[in-house]
This record gives C-alpha cells, sequence and structure tokens, in this order.
C-alpha cells in the first residue's frame, strides 16, 4: 500500500466529502432512517423488555408520587450559622484558588463554592503560566480538573480507616504502625520499610517523606507513575548529561513557534502543559491577525487531538517514528543523524518537506515570497512513549534549529527524588518483597496492582505478604480500589478539594491546594499521613485529637515560611511583600507563590552520546508485523478517574466512545484481520428491531450507528493475550492497534467497575454498564517494562465474540434537504485569502447551485425592511438567502411587550464558535455538565441515543472511501461543538402545545421545565438536535453526597421532562441583575436618569452588563478560547469585536432553514505546505 | 305499552342535566379555591418557633430597622435569618437571665445552630432575588405584609405565580422611594417631592414616576424566574 502524503488539493467543504460514520460517507438506508429521526433509533422507543415485576414497582411509585404531590409545599427548617464566617453571605457564591494534581503535576484552578460546598471548577485567570498575554484570553480548564468535583463526593470513595475490613480509627492505625515502625527500628531492619508514591512534584510533601527517610533509616522510597515522564528525563540525561524537564512555549515572551513538528506526542491533549498549549496554539492560529499561522506536522500511530488538528499529519507504525526522527536530524544537519533507507518515498518526501519548512518559510497566506526566509523559532516535540534516544535525538534538532531557549526550555526535573525511573523503581520493589526484603510497605495514591506492567505480578505478591505473619502492608487512597484491598489497613485519602498541600505546573511553578471542605470520608492527605509516622515518634498517642485540617495547613505554611525566609533576599518579586503573612495570603489568593520559579537551565552542552545515538541500534524499522501502541486514555487517563461517571460518559474526542476502550486499528487493517460485524450471530435478549440494519450494509463498519456490536480481538504480545472489541478508526497507522490504559477497573467502584469477591472479569460481559460489572478492558497485561507505551511483534484474530460499544459519533446527525449537512467549512489559507467569499455557501442548500446570482439581489431586498440587527451576510452572497421571519417583534414598532424592545435595544446574547481554534478536548462537555447538573444515563442508555449533554463535540473526517482504505495520512478530522443554537425564528417554540419553550425579552430561547409535559414534539422539531429528553428518571435525588454537588442556581430535572442549552440563563441573569442594581445606585448617586436605548443617551446611564460578565460554562471552561459569548449589540464586546474581524468566515450552520441562530461559527483554516501540494500534487 | 318513566323523569333527567353541569363546574371551583386556600399555600399560618420571638415587639415597639437582622437582603438573592451572634449583641447585655432566651444562649454557648421552622418557601424551580427587589423599591411589607404588627410570624401572600405575576405585570402598583423599603407603614401620601410641595400623590402616579426613574421593567418571560 503506497502511503502517499500530499494533501487534497485545497479543500472546501464541497470538495472532499465530509462525515461523521461511514455509514454515511456510503448514504446506507439505514443511516438516512436515522437523520429522519429526533434521536437515533430506539432513543424513543421502550425497548427495554419489562418484567412485571419493575412495571409494577414503576407504577406504584408513580402512583405515590401522584398521591403526594400538588398540595402542599414541603415545610423545611433554616438552619443560620452561629457565628457568620467573615465575607460569607447564604446564597453568594465565594471563589477560592488552589490547584488539581495531576501525575504530580498541578493545573491551577478557581473552585466556586456554596455554602462551604464546592460545586464548580473554574479557570484561575491570573496565574502566570497558563494565562495569556492577550488580555481576552482565558486560560481554561481540562476535563480532569472539571470532573474532580464529582470525583470529590463520589459516594464510592473509602469513608473511614479499617484493618482488612475491620473499622479502626485514624489514632488505632497511628499507634499500630508507629508502633511497627519503633520496632523495625529498633531491631534494625529500617531498610524493610519501604514506601510507595506516585509521581510527586510538591515540595511540602517531598520534604514530609524527607523527614520520614531521615526517622526511618535506610528506608526506602519508590515511585511508580504509569503515566511519568521517565523517557524524557533520561533522553535528557543523555543529551545533555543531566536529567532535565522540557518546557515547551510556543508563544508568548516573545517568542512564536511558527512551524511545529511532533513525533508521536499529543502536544495539544495529553502531559502537564497541554493546557497551556492549547491556548498558545490557538494564539498562533488566530484568523483575525495578520501573521502566517503556525503551521503543526504530526507523526503519530493513532490519531490523536494533536494529529486531528495537524496541516499535515503522516501516519506511521511506532517502531518507524525513531527512523523518522533519525531521518530529519541527517537532514538537518544534527551530528550523528543517518538518512534512513528503509523509508518509503513518501515518507522521505514528507521528512524532506518537513525539514526544509523547519529552516525556512517560502510562502506567507499561499503567496509565494520573492526570497525564502529563515524561520525565526520552531518546535519539534516528542511524546513520552518514544524511547530515551528518541528524546536526546529531539532535544539535539531542536538545538540545531536554535530552539532552545526560545520554544524549548529545560529546567531541573519537578518530578522529586529523580532521575530513578518509576517503572524500575516498582520492579526493584517487587524484586525485594519477593527475596521478603521488606516488612512495611506503605502505599501512598498510586494503585500499581492495577496499573502495574504484566511482567510484574504485583497483585501475588502483595497479597502474599499481606497473608505472611510479622508483614504490615498499609494503603492510603481515596477508593478501596485494587490495591488497596490486597492491603491489611485501608486508610482514606483526602481529595485535593479537601485538603492543604501543594504542587508544580509543568513550568516550575508552586500552587498552595487549599481545602474548600473538611473531609467528607475522614480522609487524610499523604503529609499528615507522613506527619503522623514521624513527628510523634516518642509518643504514638499525641496525634490522637489533634485537628488534622490545621496539621496539614501547619505544615504546607510552615514549609512556605522557611522557603520565603530563605528566598526573601534573592528574589526580586518578593520585595512587595512587607510579612510573611501578606505574602501567604496574597499567593493563597492569587493561586500561586508569587516569587517561585525553577531556574531554567542555560549554557548547556549537547554531549557526545548524541552521535552514538544516532548511530545505535535502537532507531531501526521493524518489519511488517502488527504492532501495537498504548495511551493515555482521552477521558479516564490511567484509570485513576474510573469511577467518575461524568468522564467516561463524555465521549472520545475522536472516537466518539463511551463507557469503553477498543483497540483502533484503520479499515485496511481491519479488512486484512477479516473482521465482519456478527449479522448473522443473533445475540441473546436482542431483538431484531433493536439491531438496526448498517451491518448488513457494509461489513468492516464496526458498527458506526451509536449501538454497535464489534468484533472481539485476541491481541497476543510474548504470550500474554487480552480480548479486547475492535473500533476501526481512519487515520491510524496501517498494521497498527492502538490502545488504551485505565480500563477494565475491577475496584473502581459502582460506575467503574466493581468485582464482588472472587469473581472473574468475563470478557463477554464486560462493560454491560450495569452495576457490578467491568468497564472495559484492562490493558497493562500484555505491557512489559520493555514495551511501555509500544510493542512489536504482536498478533491478532477475531476470536467470534462480539462486544456491545456505546458510541455518539452517529447520533444527533444534522440533516438538510433529505441528506446529511456536513456542516463543517474548512478552505486553506491560500483559498481563504484568493476567494474571501469561500464560506458563504451553505451546504445545506445544496442543490441550488445554478441559482446563485438570480437568488440573491431579490431575497436581499426583501429583508431590508425587516433588518433589526441579526447577522444576515450583508453581501447577500448566499444562493437561497432566507426571509428573516422571526418570533421577536421588530423593535421600531410600537410594542406593547415592552421588555422585548427593551432587549433589542441593550442585549443582544450570542455565541460564536471558531473552528479554526477548537480541538475538540471536550471540557465543554464537562464543564457544561457540572454547571447545569446533567445527570449521567450510563453505557446502556447511551447506547440508545439518550445521553444528556447540552453541548456536543461533533466530530468529522474529511476522506474519500478509497483513501480511507488506502491512506490513512490522508485522513482530515474537523470537531464541531453544538450547543442549543439559540434561534430567533425557533422551530421548537412553534410546535411545544403548552408554551414551556418561548423566547425571553433578552431573545434568549427558554426552556421552562416545570411547564414542559413532555411531549418531545420540540425535539422532533429541532434540526440541530440539541435538545435533550429525560426519558428516565436519570438524576440522582437520593444520594446524600452527590445532592451536596448540584449547582444551587439551576433546576434539577425529573423524568419526563426535556431540556436544553440555555446559553447559561443562570449567569446572564446573575449578572444583569448586578448590572441592574449597580445602575440604580449610581443613578442615585449622581442624581441621573437611566436610558433603555442600546447606545445610551447623553446625560443619562444605561443598565448595560458589561462584557466579560456572562461567561457561559463551556467558554469558562475552553483553553483554545474557541467559544466566544457576548452581547452582540455592544460594539466593544469581544464577540463583536472578532465577528467584526473575522466576518467573512462566520456562518451559521443550516441557514437555509430560516431559524437565525444566536449561535455562529466561524470557518476553519488548514495552512499546508504548499511547497508539498506543488511538489506532489 | 305502559310508559316505562312516570311524568317527572324529565323533570329528573332536567335537574340532572342541570346538576351535572352545576357539579363539574363546582368541583373545579373547588379545586381552584383549594389550590388557593392557606392549607395548600401555607399561608396564615403561624409555626410554633424554638424562640417565641415577635417581630412586633422588635420592630414596631424598639424600632430596630429589617436590616439590622436581615442583612444580605440588599446585597445577595437570599435574606438571610440572622445568625445567633446578631441576638447575642443585644442579649450579651439585657434580658441576659430570660428564660425564653436560653435556646439563643445555649445556641452561642455551644455553637449549635438554631433551628427555625421556615415558613416561606417557594418551588425548587423558581428563583427569586431580594435585592434586586428592594434595590428597584419593593418595600418588604409589599410581600411580607405587616411583620411589625405580627407576634408570629405568617407567610402573608400565597406565594402562587399568580401572586407573583400580579405585580410583575403591573410593577407600579407596589414600587416606593429607595429609602422607605424598610418602612412598613409607608403610604404614597406620605411621598413629598421638593418640587412640588404641595401635591398628594396617589400610588398610580408615584409608581409611574417611579418606574421610569429607577428604570423598573414588567418582566414576565419564563427565565426572568425560572432557570
Amino acid at each position: 500500500m503506497s502511503i502517499n502524503t500530499t494533501p487534497t488539493a485545497p479543500i472546501t467543504s464541497a470538495e472532499a466529502p465530509l462525515w461523521r460514520s461511514l455509514e454515511e460517507l456510503l448514504e446506507t438506508p439505514g443511516y438516512q432512517d436515522m437523520l429522519h429521526r429526533e434521536f437515533p433509533s430506539q432513543a424513543g422507543e421502550w425497548t427495554d423488555p419489562v418484567s412485571r415485576r419493575s412495571f409494577l414497582s414503576l407504577m406504584g411509585a408513580s402512583l405515590a408520587l401522584a398521591g403526594l404531590s400538588g398540595c402542599r409545599q414541603p415545610s423545611g427548617t433554616i438552619v443560620p450559622n452561629v457565628r457568620e464566617a467573615d465575607g460569607s453571605q447564604p446564597g453568594l457564591p465565594l471563589y477560592f484558588a488552589s490547584a488539581m494534581t495531576l501525575s504530580g503535576y498541578a493545573t491551577p484552578v478557581l473552585v466556586k463554592n456554596y455554602e462551604g460546598r464546592p460545586i464548580k471548577i473554574e479557570a484561575n485567570t491570573t496565574h502566570p503560566s497558563f494565562k495569556g498575554e492577550n488580555p481576552d484570553s482565558n486560560p481554561g480548564v481540562d476535563m480532569f480538573a472539571l470532573a474532580s468535583i464529582l470525583g470529590m463526593y463520589d459516594p464510592d470513595r473509602q469513608f473511614a480507616p479499617n484493618n482488612k475490613g475491620a473499622a479502626q480509627t485514624w489514632e488505632d492505625a497511628f499507634r499500630a504502625l508507629n508502633t511497627r515502625i519503633s520496632e523495625l527500628k529498633k531491631a534494625g531492619k529500617g531498610a524493610s520499610v519501604r514506601l510507595l508514591t506516585g509521581q510527586i512534584t510538591s515540595p511540602t510533601l517531598a520534604s514530609s517523606i524527607g523527614r520520614f527517610l531521615k526517622e526511618v533509616p535506610n528506608a526506602r522510597w519508590h515511585q511508580y507513575e504509569p503515566l511519568a515522564n521517565d523517557p524524557n528525563y533520561v533522553g535528557t540525561a543523555l543529551a545533555y548529561g543531566k536529567p532535565l524537564e522540557t518546557v515547551h512555549q510556543i508563544h508568548g515572551k516573545g517568542v512564536r513557534a511558527e512551524v511545529i513538528a511532533t513525533f508521536d506526542c499529543d502536544l495539544l491533549y495529553q502531559g502537564p502543559a497541554a493546557l497551556a498549549l492549547v491556548r498558545q496554539y490557538s494564539e498562533l492560529r488566530d484568523i483575525t491577525k495578520s501573521e502566517e499561522m503556525t503551521r503543526l506536522y504530526a507523526i503519530e500511530s493513532a490519531l490523536s487531538v494533536t494529529g486531528a488538528k495537524a496541516d499535515h499529519r503522516l501516519a506511521a507504525k511506532p517502531s518507524e517514528i525513531p527512523a523518522l526522527v533519525q531521518h530529519l536530524a541527517a537532514i538537518l544537519g544534527v551530528v550523528g543523524g543517518t538518512e534512513q533507507t528503509g523509508l518509503s518515498a513518501d515518507q522521505a518526501a514528507f521528512i524532506k518537506a518537513l525539514a526544509a519548512d523547519l529552516l525556512q518559510s517560502t510562502h506567507t497566506n499561499g503567496k509565494k515570497l520573492e526570497k525564502p526566509v529563515a524561520r525565526k523559532a520552531t518546535l519539534v516535540a516528542v511524546g513520552i512513549g518514544q524511547p530515551p534516544e528518541v528524546h536526546a535525538l529531539v532535544a539535539a534538532i531542536n538545538e540545531k534549529l536554535g530552539n532552545t531557549g526560545k520554544t524549548v526550555r529545560y529546567l531541573e526535573p519537578l518530578a522529586q527524588h529523580r532521575p530513578l525511573a518509576t517503572t524500575e523503581s516498582l520492579a526493584v520493589l517487587a524484586a525485594d518483597i519477593k527475596a521478603d526484603k521488606v516488612d512495611l510497605l506503605l502505599v501512598i495514591d498510586t494503585n500499581p496492582v492495577y496499573s502495574a506492567t504484566g511482567d510484574i505480578d504485583f497483585k501475588s505478591l502483595l497479597e502474599a505478604m499481606s497473608l505472611k505473619p510479622g508483614k504490615t502492608t498499609v494503603a492510603v487512597a481515596q477508593y478501596e480500589d485494587e490495591t488497596a484491598i490486597q492491603c491489611q489497613w485501608r486508610l482514606p485519602l483526602a481529595h485535593y478539594l479537601e485538603q492543604w498541600g501543594d504542587a508544580l505546573t509543568y513550568d516550575g511553578r508552586a500552587v498552595i491546594i487549599q481545602p474548600m471542605i473538611a473531609p467528607l470520608y475522614h480522609g487524610k492527605s499523604a503529609e499528615e499521613f507522613l506527619a503522623g509516622l514521624t513527628a510523634h515518634e516518642s509518643d504514638p498517642m499525641a496525634t490522637a485529637g489533634s485537628s488534622s485540617e490545621r496539621e496539614g495547613h501547619d505544615l504546607v505554611k510552615s514549609h512556605w515560611k522557611n522557603w520565603y525566609e530563605s528566598a526573601r533576599g534573592t528574589s526580586p518579586d518578593l520585595l512587595k511583600f512587607k510579612t510573611f503573612d501578606e505574602f501567604y495570603t496574597i499567593s493563597l489568593h492569587d493561586g500561586f507563590v508569587h516569587g517561585y520559579t525553577t531556574k531554567e537551565q542555560t549554557g548547556l552542552k549537547l554531549t557526545d552520546e548524541v552521535a552514538k545515538i544516532a548511530r545505535a541500534a535502537t532507531l531501526k524499522t521493524s518489519g511488517s508485523g502488527l504492532e501495537v501502541v498504548f495511551t493515555q486514555d482521552d477521558t479516564v487517563y490511567d484509570g485513576r478517574f474510573g469511577n467518575n461517571g461524568w468522564l467516561q460518559e463524555t465521549p472520545k474526542p475522536i472516537t466518539k466512545i463511551t463507557w469503553d476502550n477498543a483497540a483502533y486499528i484503520n479499515y485496511a487493517t481491519a479488512n486484512a484481520l477479516g473482521m465482519k460485524l456478527a449479522k448473522e450471530n443473533k445475540l441473546p435478549g436482542l431483538s431484531e428491531r433493536e439491531y438496526v440494519a448498517p451491518a448488513k450494509e457494509f461489513g468492516t463498519t464496526a458498527g458506526e450507528h451509536g449501538r454497535a456490536y464489534v468484533d472481539v480481538l485476541d491481541i497476543t504480545v510474548d504470550g500474554k493475550t487480552v480480548s479486547i472489541p475492535a473500533w476501526v478508526v481512519p487515520g491510524v497507522a496501517d498494521n497498527t492497534i492502538v490502545l488504551q490504559l485505565g480500563y477494565g477497573r475491577t475496584r473502581a467502584g459502582r460506575v467503574g467497575g466493581h468485582l464482588i469477591g472472587k469473581a472473574k472479569a468475563e470478557p463477554s460481559k464486560v462493560g454491560n454498564g450495569k452495576a457490578g460489572d467491568v468497564v472495559g478492558v484492562n490493558v497493562n497485561a500484555i505491557r512489559t517494562q520493555d514495551s511501555l507505551f509500544s510493542a512489536r511483534s504482536a498478533t491478532a484474530k477475531v476470536n467470534g465474540r462480539t462486544h456491545l460499544l456505546a458510541c455518539t459519533q452517529g447520533h444527533h446527525s444534522m440533516e438538510a434537504e433529505g441528506r446529511a449537512a456536513p456542516l463543517v467549512r474548512v478552505a486553506t489559507v491560500a483559498t481563504n485569502a484568493s476567494n474571501p467569499h469561500w464560506v458563504e455557501h451553505d451546504p445545506s442548500l445544496a442543490g441550488h447551485k445554478g441559482d446563485k446570482a438570480t437568488d440573491s439581489h431579490a431575497k436581499k431586498d426583501d429583508h431590508k425592511g425587516h433588518d433589526h440587527g441579526h447577522d444576515h451576510k450583508e453581501e447577500g452572497h448566499g444562493h437561497g438567502k432566507a426571509i428573516p421571519l422571526t418570533l421577536l417583534p421588530n423593535a421600531d414598532d410600537n410594542n406593547p411587550i415592552e421588555g422585548y424592545e427593551y432587549a433589542e435595544k441593550v442585549h443582544r446574547w450570542g455565541m460564536v464558535i471558531d473552528l479554526n481554534r477548537c480541538t475538540g478536548c471536550s471540557a465543554c462537555v464537562v464543564a457544561c455538565q457540572s454547571e447545569n447538573n446533567s445527570p449521567i444515563v450510563g453505557k446502556h442508555e447511551v447506547s440508545r441515543g439518550r445521553e444528556m449533554h447540552w453541548i456536543r463535540v461533533d466530530r468529522y473526517f474529511q476522506v474519500t472511501y478509497h483513501d480511507t482504505l488506502e491512506n490513512p495520512s490522508k485522513v482530515r478530522t474537523y470537531h464541531q461543538p453544538v450547543p442549543c443554537m439559540q434561534c430567533e425564528n425557533a422551530p421548537c417554540e412553534q410546535v411545544c402545545p403548552v408554551a414551556a419553550t418561548v423566547h425571553s425579552y433578552d431573545g434568549l430561547n427558554d426552556m421552562v421545565y416545570n411547564r414542559c409535559v413532555g411531549t418531545r414534539y420540540c425535539s422532533n422539531n429541532c434540526p440541530y438536535k440539541v435538545r435533550r429528553f429525560n426519558f428516565f428518571q436519570y438524576t440522582d435525588y437520593t444520594t446524600p453526597s452527590l445532592k451536596l454537588m448540584n449547582n444551587p442556581e439551576v433546576t434539577i430535572r425529573t423524568r419526563g421532562v426535556m431540556e436544553k442549552c440555555t446559553y447559561c440563563v443562570q449567569r446572564i441573569r446573575h449578572a444583569e441583575i448586578e448590572a441592574e442594581k449597580r445602575t440604580v445606585k449610581q443613578a442615585g448617586a449622581e442624581k441621573k436618569s437611566i436610558t433603555r436605548k442600546k447606545d445610551g443617551e447623553p446625560g443619562k446611564l444605561t443598565a448595560r452588563i458589561n462584557d466579560g460578565e456572562v461567561v457561559t460554562a463551556c467558554m469558562g471552561a475552553c483553553p483554545a478560547n474557541a467559544i466566544v459569548f457576548g452581547d452582540m449589540n455592544d460594539p466593544k464586546s469581544r464577540i463583536a469585536r472578532l465577528k467584526s474581524a473575522a466576518k467573512h468566515l462566520n456562518y451559521t450552520i443550516l441557514e437555509g432553514l430560516n431559524t437565525f441562530p444566536r449561535t455562529t461559527y466561524l470557518a476553519g483554516l488548514r495552512n499546508p505546505n504548499p511547497n508539498i501540494e506543488s511538489a506532489q500534487g | 305499552m305502559a310508559q316505562l318513566f312516570p311524568s317527572y323523569a324529565n323533570t329528573l333527567i332536567r335537574a340532572g342535566i342541570v346538576g351535572a353541569i352545576l357539579g363539574a363546574h363546582g368541583l373545579a371551583a373547588a379545586a381552584l379555591i383549594f389550590v388557593r386556600s392557606p392549607y395548600t399555600t401555607g399561608s396564615e399560618n403561624a409555626a410554633t418557633q424554638p424562640i417565641q420571638f415577635s417581630h412586633a415587639h422588635h420592630v414596631n415597639g424598639l424600632g430596630i430597622d429589617c436590616r439590622y437582622c436581615h442583612t444580605s437582603a440588599e446585597e445577595v438573592a437570599h435574606s438571610n435569618v440572622p445568625p445567633t451572634k446578631t441576638c447575642m449583641n443585644c442579649h450579651s447585655q439585657i434580658w441576659v437571665g430570660s428564660t425564653m432566651l436560653e435556646p439563643v444562649r445555649e445556641s452561642y454557648k455551644n455553637d449549635q445552630s438554631i433551628e427555625w421552622k421556615r415558613l416561606h418557601r417557594l418551588a425548587d424551580f423558581a428563583y427569586f432575588d431580594h435585592s434586586i427587589h428592594v434595590t428597584k423599591g419593593i418595600g418588604c411589607a409589599s410581600c411580607h405584609g405587616r411583620i411589625d404588627h405580627m407576634q408570629a410570624v405568617y407567610q402573608k401572600g400565597t406565594l402562587l405565580m399568580e401572586w407573583c405575576l400580579d405585580c410583575h405585570r403591573a410593577p407600579e402598583k407596589h414600587l416606593r422611594p429607595r429609602d422607605q423599603i424598610t418602612n412598613m407603614a409607608w403610604t404614597a401620601d406620605q411621598y413629598h417631592d421638593p418640587a412640588q410641595p404641595d401635591k398628594v400623590w396617589s400610588q398610580e402616579e408615584l409608581g409611574a414616576k417611579l418606574k421610569s426613574d429607577l428604570n423598573v421593567r414588567s418582566l414576565i418571560t419564563c427565565s426572568t424566574c425560572h432557570r
């Protein structure tokens, strides 16, 4: 098969087909059928068999409710505080800065609290490592941080200390452990005390551990982190002689990366810097700026978020990637680089063009320059999946390109207690346990029994050790997870929202973590736990009765006090503080420690090693066998978020699968493996009606219909086998299987999988989405120490079983004129420069192509008299331009309902989604779920198309059917977030028989839950398919801890009610009330009156909500700043400025339906290398 | 053949038809009356509170302003019931031995909240904001009635949606100058305009004037209150 790297010629959406699933591309009748439906098949029907028993219980409940409801208001009590805390008022949210840690690294956050309950995570806009130089830019938050709220309230967390299941107190635990440690010390067996943690950057925790290691002589500290930074540390040690932290900076501080090349590196999604890099990248792709957009090349095996965003993508097998780096090094003239001979012609051409582009630019915005200009800064990045040698080589390439000190900076390693590869460390520990050298094992916040590689059988070792007399095993963990259950002592660990602590961000700034709430489940932080083992060594009873909250705070505060005292003279940032207390309070408030930075390492010299590496034998291509890549899971990370329903149900950015992992392979590989959908196999419990036809029409679709029974593959590496469902993803390299870590948890909890007793995970039962089952498949079994992130010489065969996957990629497909409408519009920068009107071609009006000219004039005249501020494109290029009919009364009429007139004159809310910036990371989905109390529905319901997300991120592939099979490098991927369009002429409103969805005075499309009777006419009539219906009682009304989590500003919806995106109306109303109050008070003070005119009147005040006062949840979370919400009537607002600056790219989807959406899109642009096109095209 | 029905059957049938119609209407009327009755709305019902706090005594007798205790009414959506600390501001000095105040002292000493019975309860899907109403010239008494005459507080209005809409449709009926918000006994004729010293204002005139001065809107679309 030839790998042709040529992108298809200038792409507008009309040329290569855009599609979401293969059925769509092939226009199968089954898909056509789905298009015409409001929800995917089965969503609207009751296909679940109802037993007589459950029927009776349902009816009984309904009757009981009918009898009780309706009449009297339930009574309640009011419980005011005895003393009111400073600054707190009931009903007033308070925000505190803190940080969430992931693999040790901090993500700064702002936590919104109501009456002491954290309910929402927001971006911390002040943190210097994450905020941009542009005042408009928002640092955003990732989905892991957003979902951590649910993690804290999780009712499945471990709620009290216990010893082999027998409840104990913390005092008991400390007494027993301290006694044990004293005994071991007296016996001179300090070396048999072992500490096992994850990767840690926290300075306080590191010093706590240091103190513990000093107290217990010869004790050892092991680390295990499944997604650790080791290859990078080892690689930089090879290149520069000492391990270094590599920090990328692609925009800001005078740096602007003009070309970025990633090798197996999901720069924009994975790693501690991803959040900052997405924001920087989005600023490099700002379509309102005149500078040429940065060009991104991605060379990778899987299809990653970064690869989806790339201008050029080369799909290569994992074993080929080192060779490709090597080849690039050779062309660039890096010492020791040798040209690779084993590359295909296309690969060699790709790397050659990349090398040329890294050195100089020949075009700007598609126009050829007279003379090539040298690049000022570029970046080559490599992922943690690659071996250290490749990291060293990439460091040398960046050095050669002059990027060191600009886009690539090196710091001392941030992870504490390095260098010692964490996996090596776990292997050492395992060997010592086996050799009976360990008497006391303390496992803190890591789960090696689940995540250890297949060649370390940590589970049996730990189990055996716990059973042996004289041995003590302790797990401090948030859940009674796979590791904790094998330990004797299981102690609850506090969540980051419940504890004091600190951590470093990706670039070495410190953030202090402060608690928002007292530990819900008696947890203690790791620092407090270690303090309990060290501080009171002489008196084991002394810890009893001391307040843990105080204790943790004292530890953190005293650490920073010491640091402040020592750094005061040296750091100029500290001069502005008079006292430590001032420094500490302001550092807590701002969410970062002022004056603390990790020093950049300069004057580094490449060692001679690099030349050797370049020639080393590890960098060579392998044969033609199957290869396996292991990646971080996009939503559950390494498995630690397994029990978080929000993350489990968020469709994965690329595949849109929920509640499962799968082996991603491309079509060619699937064909080669002989995959067929099991269309003849009638599955038990599955009626003919449930199983809709696509499989019959296309054998290797892998079932893209949302509810898919797919083949299960047996994948064997080194004699070990896992059975995992296969999913076809165009764009994955040939002969490559991509597996995600993080699934197959057996003790995650009721959501993420929980096997009781000695039950075994049965692959056939896996992931039925019922409580007690296991979700997904654990692939750690086929990883080894030598093949952590990729394995060669794998074999795979279809094992004949099938598995149900819940995938949302086909759900809610939109149609226009009876066919699927590709709603993403994308072109190259060159096309954009030569034809600025390329966007104004509405695919929903396809078929009218011919009458472009004749149509536009007549229609344009029509809407003159009616125009009251819609964003109609003035040029009138659109054929079939719609006639503005709207529910909003005309502002110029003397309208009897004055509110409408007011809205027209002051606020006109709107949203713009910039497809050029959106990476599809889906943080907006989780943010929306958290803000709006959206329930999770479970795999079973998702597979019926009943997911409740108010904003969905549609993923489109753009490639011809032929290339799908033949050339994975040609696959282009786009993402399009779709919230409610807030149509001015809303189709849903016209059909609601009870007026439960109507327009508000400021033009919002309100959804009134208390009026809704559940006819679902509205969703039937919604062309954007953004309405969600509570088919069942999805919201948990009973679990006490989950009730605390809800946003009190948003109604909790019950069964039988329709819901949808409201533009976060609660936030609009809040800001509106504040603006009104402000203006009335100001008017009183200044003796002025208030006007309702949108442009104001001389001498009068306007009650205007300022730009930035209303930030919707999705906008606040978006690190790419792709979502902009605001008042389109305010010419100074960000949205108005953006809409005028990028006017020619602004378009509405399904424009021909005359709905006048307030949500519009900015078309995406690609910036392909013109030389690649002209050379090969 | 003998007649099946006697002649008075006609009358019976007629009476029956009339009766059925009247009965159906009566039933509907009864239901409508029932949902508005104090039994269902909870209005006019005073509860037995843990402490027999008398608003009549504190407001009318002593002249304490509403906002001394209900501090957040002007600031945020929720108007607070005061913390025990507020009671103790005075009652650590006066009536320190009163048995009636024993629960207050207990609460303060033991750091245990006093549990008051809730009287005003809106449905969870209705979001009322005290601060905007107070800022825009709706007095406390407009919704809560003459609290200063209540020995034990009770809910004055029905808190039904129609009750809210009455005012939202015509706010001028209840607007008052912002400095008279907590004045329980205020009426429009007390208003004094320095420009027209002799004018006696009616609520209609004053309401219309304040409505424009304070930029009061008549907001009756759903998301005003339901989110």
